[in-house]
């Protein structure tokens, strides 16, 4: 029970003393969530902090909690296992989780479920925690289940709103599936090697033939496809902004998400010789350029966050299936910084305008809400990846990594892909903060700025959105330690001339949405409706139709097959033993009461006949 | 010593097969006696052939049990011929189905 143990077991303690307050409904723990929540998790922010200088200094920091059971050579345990890895995801999530702690404060102020809402992060946190700080196969395990509960309770924390429900439900569904593959790979690892834990299970590697490991590789990649929202389990991401803001920066943009990313990186020795690190990285390209290419048609200011989500994630998956754990690592890294500033610079937004989250229903907002503006820009930055901002380099690092080791394909795509990307941040910009008023009398009466609480989180966050970048060659050394980087060496010409390609396209979608929203030189319409393109711009605009494909396929084709079987089942088997039982009872009945004849003679000669029965077993037996 | 037990047994089976087929109440009454009897002459002739008397202080016992049985049944019988005016079990046949 050493630090390690603490740094998770403090979030759960806010947990537990803000969660019983609003179970027992005790008054007095009555709006005070915020409390446990920031000086649980402050501290374990602190700690990790600590555990990162330890970490820094060259000691890996291995501990064992607890033992949780032990069952023929199953033997599972609890503990924490710090290396570079894991320090880093440590101090991103107490980070994050902090300031959206703080953020939420502002953001919830007014909302009845406040000390719920608190407890449920605190949840989250202990479980990204417990995940991350894992040292074997089934703590992660453990972990991953527990912030996909979290994930439930707080995308369906407005439960009585039918759409925030659904999503819940939803996002629970996908990762269920994902999931399942997930156990079915933890299975198999016990099976083949034997044991769970992290380094028995990875030094036993090299022992094991490609094709199982293959096998094994495939299945985890199932987890990490739905936790982290990859083609084509991606759906549930978009859908689970029905959560409160605070939860989208938190749980779908910053850390969770992430899991499946560092699940995979912490999986490396299992990936590397195996032979699906294409799948990883085609999955990765796959979502990165189509959910951007989505993005770039979304109105909800919160969609559009979500599907440059999905893309980001894609870009990290692309960085894994080119072998660069680092980079992708390092793009994680990053990434949470400027998307949670995003997200909470959304919220802010949408606090400013009474709930209000469609684009075309905002514009000019810069002048009103100067420092959410601001904020929201260098994020926007970061993520479209100008130099300095925090996402060029690591960006930029993962579209060197697919050039370097020889995915040409890949590599035209992602450098698409940041074109797209920043066409969509510019449209959201430009419509968001720049341009005419569209908003209506209603928003218009509620528009200010947010309070400090929730401004002072945005200032914070933009600082590493700015300067993390800068950390890349640190980063790589550190992370270096834990997690191998595959690159080739590529000339330094090559690699200048496909930065200046990178920057070059960001900044000619930044320039043409600003054609398009700003100067308005060019209409969007004129795209969007012409003939030759509408067909494509409805399919996109649509999601690529996945809700209604998985609709058709799953829901109403699967599960009314499934469904009218059971009917069918329930309706004559089932039904049908149970009323069998009662018919033939009856008709035995009917048969047997015959016998009671009321003389009592005939009841002697039945005892006789019992009596000469009972002799005549006992005789022969 | 058989000679008792199939002296027993006969009494036992005759006893049983009265109770079986008579209807009067009466007569089903004394095949009941009969069967108790017919333990009495097993207790009887096992207490001749262990050459002890267990047995046939047995037998007193079951003969006041017996006795107690008589006036108990006795009485019952008085009471149902006061309420049906028959002593024919057909005629006690109003518990059935």
């Amino acid at each position: 029970m050493g630090i390690t143990f603490w740094i998770a077991a403090l979030p759960l303690i806010s947990f537990l003393i803000s969660g019983l307050g609003v179970f027992f409904r005790v008054g007095s723990l009555k709006r005070k969530g915020h409390y446990f929540g920031l000086v649980t998790v402050g501290i374990s922010l602190l700690l990790s902090t600590y555990l990162l200088f330890e970490v820094m200094g060259g000691r890996v920091i291995s501990e064992s909690w607890f033992t949780w059971l032990v069952s023929g050579g199953l033997s599972a345990s609890f503990g924490g296992y710090v290396d570079s890895l894991t320090a880093v995801m440590l101090f991103v999530v107490n980070f994050v989780s902090f300031f959206v702690h703080l953020y939420s404060i502002g953001y919830m102020e007014e909302d009845p479920g406040y000390d719920r809402f608190f407890a449920y992060l605190g949840l989250f946190t202990f479980s990204m925690l417990v995940l991350v700080l894992s040292p074997n196969f089934l703590q992660l395990f453990f972990g991953w289940e527990a912030v996909g509960l979290s994930s439930y309770l707080l995308i369906g924390f407005w439960f009585k709103r039918k759409r925030a429900a659904d999503a819940a439900i939803k996002a629970f569904l996908m990762n269920r599936v994902g999931d399942f593959l997930f156990i079915l790979g933890l299975v198999s690892i016990f099976w083949v090697f034997g044991s769970l834990e992290f380094d028995q299970v990875f030094s036993q590697v090299s022992k094991v033939s490609a094709g199982v490991l293959s096998l094994i590789a495939l299945l985890l990649l199932g987890g990490a496809v739905g936790k982290s929202a990859q083609f084509p389990l991606h759906t549930w991401l978009p859908d689970a902004m029905e959560g409160p803001t605070p939860i989208s920066a938190l749980i779908h943009a910053a850390t969770m998400v992430a899991a499946g990313v560092f699940m995979v990186a912490r999986c490396w020795p299992i990936y590397d010789g195996s032979s699906v690190l294409d799948v990883v990285g085609i999955i990765g390209v796959i979502t990165a350029f189509g959910a951007a290419t989505v993005g770039l048609t979304q109105f909800d200011i919160k969609r559009v966050l979500a599907y440059s989500t999905l893309s980001q994630l894609g870009y990290m998956f692309a960085a894994l299936g080119a072998g660069a754990y680092v980079f992708a690592m390092f793009h994680l890294f990053t990434h949470a910084f400027f998307k949670a500033l995003l997200f909470l610079g959304s919220g802010s937004v949408i606090h400013a305008m009474d709930g209000e989250q469609d684009i075309r229903k905002m514009g000019g907002l810069f002048k009103y809400m100067k420092v959410t503006g601001t904020t929201f820009i260098i994020g926007s930055l970061a993520l479209v990846g100008i130099p300095p901002f925090a996402g060029f380099f690591s960006k930029d690092k993962i579209i060197l990594s697919t050039y370097a080791n020889g995915h040409l394909l890949w590599w035209l795509f992602l450098t698409l892909g940041a074109l797209l990307t920043a066409l969509y941040m510019g449209r959201l910009i430009f419509l968001v903060f720049f341009g005419e008023e569209r908003f209506g009398q209603r928003e218009r009466k509620h528009l200010h700025e947010s309070p400090a609480v929730m401004t002072v989180p945005l200032i914070i966050l933009s600082v590493p959105s700015i300067f993390a970048g800068f950390l890349e060659g640190w980063f790589t050394e550190f992370l270096g330690r834990s997690v191998p980087n595959h690159l080739r060496e590529v000339s330094h010409s090559t690699e200048l001339s496909l930065v200046f390609i990178t920057v070059s396209l960001a900044l000619l979608g930044l320039i043409v949405a600003a054609l398009f929203y700003y100067w308005r030189k060019l209409s969007p319409e004129v795209i969007t409706e012409n003939p030759l393109i509408k067909p494509l711009y409805t399919v996109v605009y649509n999601k690529y139709y996945f809700d209604e494909i998985y609709y058709y396929l799953f829901v109403r084709g699967v599960g009314f097959g499934v469904g009218r079987i059971s009917a069918f089942v329930d309706k004559y088997v089932i039904d049908g033993v149970v009323n069998g039982v009662a018919l033939f009872s009856r008709y035995f009945g009917e048969v047997l009461r015959l016998s009671q004849t009321g003389v009592v003679n005939a009841y002697a000669l039945y005892f006789a006949l019992g009596l000469v029965l009972v002799i005549t077993i006992i005789w022969l037996v | 010593m058989i000679g008792y037990v199939i002296l027993s047994a006969l009494f036992f089976c005759i006893g049983l097969f009265g109770i079986v087929v008579r209807r009067n109440v009466i007569s089903l009454f004394f095949s009941l006696e009969l069967l108790l009897n017919s333990a009495n002459v097993l207790f009887v002739g096992f207490s001749k052939v262990h050459g002890n008397l267990y047995g046939e202080i047995f037998v007193f016992f079951v003969l006041a049990v017996a006795a107690a049985e008589a006036a108990v049944g006795l009485a019952i019988v008085v009471a149902l011929y006061r309420l049906r005016g028959s002593v024919n079990t057909e005629d006690y046949s109003s518990l059935r189905w």
